[in-house]
């Protein structure tokens, strides 16, 4: 079985982003892994531990610096990368549905079992993508998991949703998209990581594979408001007053 | 105390007095509470003009006094041992100014190490020490303990950095020794007398400290290894790296153990009993992984490496969450010293033979030779029977490896009957010689350090 992991560069979560009035300013700021792609990449390498998939191909969509993505998710235990390079800002200008056409044409070139992808990326939160790619295969899909479970061509899905627990099953191929308590990746390793440079990672521009339409326009981009400090107030009655008069609640 | 309380409520006002005896429980205890003061009042002083007409009418009175920053101390120097006054810095926790052209910074002594940090990232810098108890220590009780912490394998001592201070004597008297020259050799530099003086020759209010560039980049190694040989072999490399930025070891046996404290937490490995951790950190401006991964891999394969800061915020939070997940696993004695770096396991293999008798384990700052021992006891009974003999043991192996039985954490009311054995007779007279000149009525921080 042959799984693509779809894994995209966004800003890192743990430091504190500047906003400029044309977007997050990405100059020289630290870039890593999406938090769930790595997920999805986790996931993958532990099905290929239980070896009920024999192949990972990890592949993203981004500038030259989108290899260093790709090379974290060699070392995680991917066997093969294919980078679509493209210049354009990959956090407005790359998104769902053009994403979505990319990855099915890849998906129809190499012939995949499975994608693997995590639930959204936390620069955009569009949470779009792998659900517009099971909908251009015309495959079942599984988004928000929480356990994947594979057997004899079936993949038994357990998804978060809003009232608790839910779980699908299908026929594969399908695509899943991972969400946070499916897994908790695996440090890389420093053996791993030079293991991982001769692996082989496949080049191809975008314009190969299909077209950036920019159908969504990003029109402002604001830091939210900061927040007052709280007040401790002596009882009750005060506090009604308050949510009364300052809160508007009521 | 109780006749005192008008003067005081002249000299700083009932606002700046604390006399509830709720409020006072956390002032008159140490924070692993081993230690319990019996103050019936705080101040909290505003200014140096305020601080210097308490200490007056103090020593006029002789009023004992406990100077208290963050209350963070290992050994119980900063609660009071009988019912001294609690004079406490909190409220005196202006940042003056930053010199933008000598990275020099002024504050009051009062601010918090964080805070500092917080200050100075808006220009790209940092305080030149940094330590675990960071969100709750102050800036002049870290200067008068000479903090250690984690970046002394990297900037040395925090002495280097204090440039000057104002500092109140026990008369009341003001001593400016602010100064914002990096150069000034005029004579002796008295303010060293009271950096590591615990409090015991004056107060600080305002302090001039160098600050440090915060590096482009940050990259930390988890390392695992066989046995204590490969841990100095790997020291021995990465003293060379100038981009060095912490050396920090853990035994397994601990790290082992703390899984069940962090169950949350990534763990760079399964942490096995029998193994070695490391944690190397590079920080600078282009850092070249290449060149890490190859000096590393001559060591170990068991190497792991941050991808993100999470990542990186994990992998020091399984060193820095060490000495609170050990004060769950029961009741501990910790031992803070300076011994020569090869000789960490041998000097924990002579206190209990074969590592048998009660759990312990040790683990620190390997680059500067500082090791924390630590012996975990199921009863506090059991602790106090072993203490006498365990200490005895401890301070005798350390003398005769030539080391400090105090490398970071200081005296206090812990280790002061250790001193003269340390410093020998002539030394110490000299350091008590000194208290005497600065503090002849003997009313700032008694029973602590001398």
């Amino acid at each position: 079985m042959k799984v693509l992991v779809a894994v995209k560069r966004v800003v890192d979560s743990g430091i504190k982003v500047r906003v400029k009035p044309d977007g997050i300013d990405l100059q020289g700021v630290k870039m890593t892994i999406n938090p769930f792609c790595e997920i999805a990449v986790e996931e993958a390498v532990r099905l290929k531990e239980k070896k009920l998939i024999a192949e990972i191909v990890a592949i993203t969509i981004g500038p030259k610096q989108g290899a260093e993505s790709l090379r974290h998710a060699l070392a995680l235990g991917a066997d093969k990368a294919i980078h679509v390079t493209t210049d354009a800002r990959i956090d407005q200008a790359v998104q769902p549905l053009d994403i979505a056409n990319i990855l099915a044409k890849i998906v129809e070139r190499d012939n995949y079992n499975l994608v693997l992808m995590g639930k959204q990326s936390i620069d955009d939160d569009f949470n779009q993508t792998g659900q517009m790619l099971a909908g251009l295969l015309d495959w079942p899909q599984a988004t928000f998991a929480s356990n994947i479970q594979i057997s004899d061509g079936i993949a038994q899905v357990i998804r978060e949703i809003d009232g608790g627990l839910q779980t699908v099953k299908f026929k594969l191929p399908g695509v899943i998209t991972c969400d946070l308590r499916l897994n908790q990746p695996r440090f890389a390793s420093v053996p791993n990581i030079m293991k991982a440079k001769s692996k082989p990672l496949e080049t191809i521009p975008l314009e190969k594979l299909g077209k950036l339409h920019n159908s969504i326009q990003i029109t402002k981009t604001e830091a939210p408001a900061i927040r007052k400090g709280g007040a401790i107030v002596e009882n009750v009655d005060v506090l009604l007053q308050k949510l009364r008069n300052e809160a508007k609640l009521f | 105390m109780k006749k005192y309380l008008n003067s005081f409520k002249q000299i700083v006002g009932v606002q700046n007095m604390i006399t509830d005896p709720f409020d006072l429980k956390p002032l008159n205890q140490d924070w692993q509470r081993f230690y319990q003061g019996k103050s019936e009042l705080a101040v909290t002083p505003t200014s140096t003009k305020m601080v210097s007409e308490v200490l007056q009418f103090c020593n006029q009175n002789n009023i004992k006094v406990v100077p208290q920053g963050g209350n963070t101390s290992f050994v119980g120097g900063a609660t009071p041992v009988q019912d001294e006054l609690i004079l406490s810095l909190r409220k005196m926790n202006n940042i003056l100014e930053f010199d933008t052209t000598t990275s020099i910074v002024t504050a009051e002594s009062g601010v918090i190490l964080q805070t500092m940090n917080d200050y100075l990232q808006a220009y790209r810098y940092q305080m030149p020490w940094d330590l675990g108890a960071r969100g709750s220590c102050q800036l002049g009780g870290n200067i008068a303990t000479n903090a250690g912490g984690l970046n002394v394998v990297k900037n040395g001592p925090l002495r280097n950095y204090i440039l000057g201070l104002e500092v109140v004597l026990p008369s009341g008297k003001i001593l400016n020794l602010l100064n914002k020259n990096r150069k000034d050799n005029t004579g002796t530099d008295l303010k060293q007398l009271f950096i590591g003086s615990e409090g015991t020759l004056g107060i600080i209010t305002q302090a001039n400290v160098l600050c440090t560039p915060i590096p482009e980049q940050r990259q930390v190694f988890f390392l695992e290894l066989k046995d204590f040989d490969e841990v100095i072999y790997l020291l021995r490399s990465a003293k060379q790296f100038e981009q060095l930025g912490a050396f920090e070891f853990m035994e397994g046996r601990i790290l082992q153990r703390c899984l069940p404290f962090n169950p949350q937490l990534k763990a760079p490995f399964e942490f096995k009993d029998d193994k070695y951790y490391v944690l190397i950190e590079i920080c600078g401006q282009q850092i070249e992984l290449e060149y890490y991964f190859e000096r590393l891999l001559k060591h170990t394969e068991q190497i792991v490496f941050n991808q993100n800061e999470s990542e990186l915020q994990a992998m020091w939070r399984w060193r820095e969450s060490v000495p609170e997940n050990l004060h769950k696993m029961g009741h501990v004695l910790t031992y803070d010293l300076s011994i020569p770096p090869d000789k960490f396991e041998w000097f924990a293999e002579q206190v209990y033979y074969g590592r048998k008798g009660p759990y312990n384990a040790f683990y620190g700052h390997l680059g500067d030779g500082n090791i924390h021992y630590n012996i975990i006891f199921e009863s506090v009974d059991e602790m106090h029977k072993e203490q006498h003999r365990v200490e005895e043991k401890i301070i005798k192996l350390t003398k005769d490896l030539n080391g400090s039985i105090s490398a970071e954490h200081g005296i206090g009311q812990l280790k002061r009957h250790y001193m003269e054995v340390q410093k020998g007779k002539e030394t110490f007279g000299y350091m008590q010689e000194l208290k005497r000149l600065f503090d002849p009525n003997n009313i700032l921080n008694p029973e602590k350090l001398l």
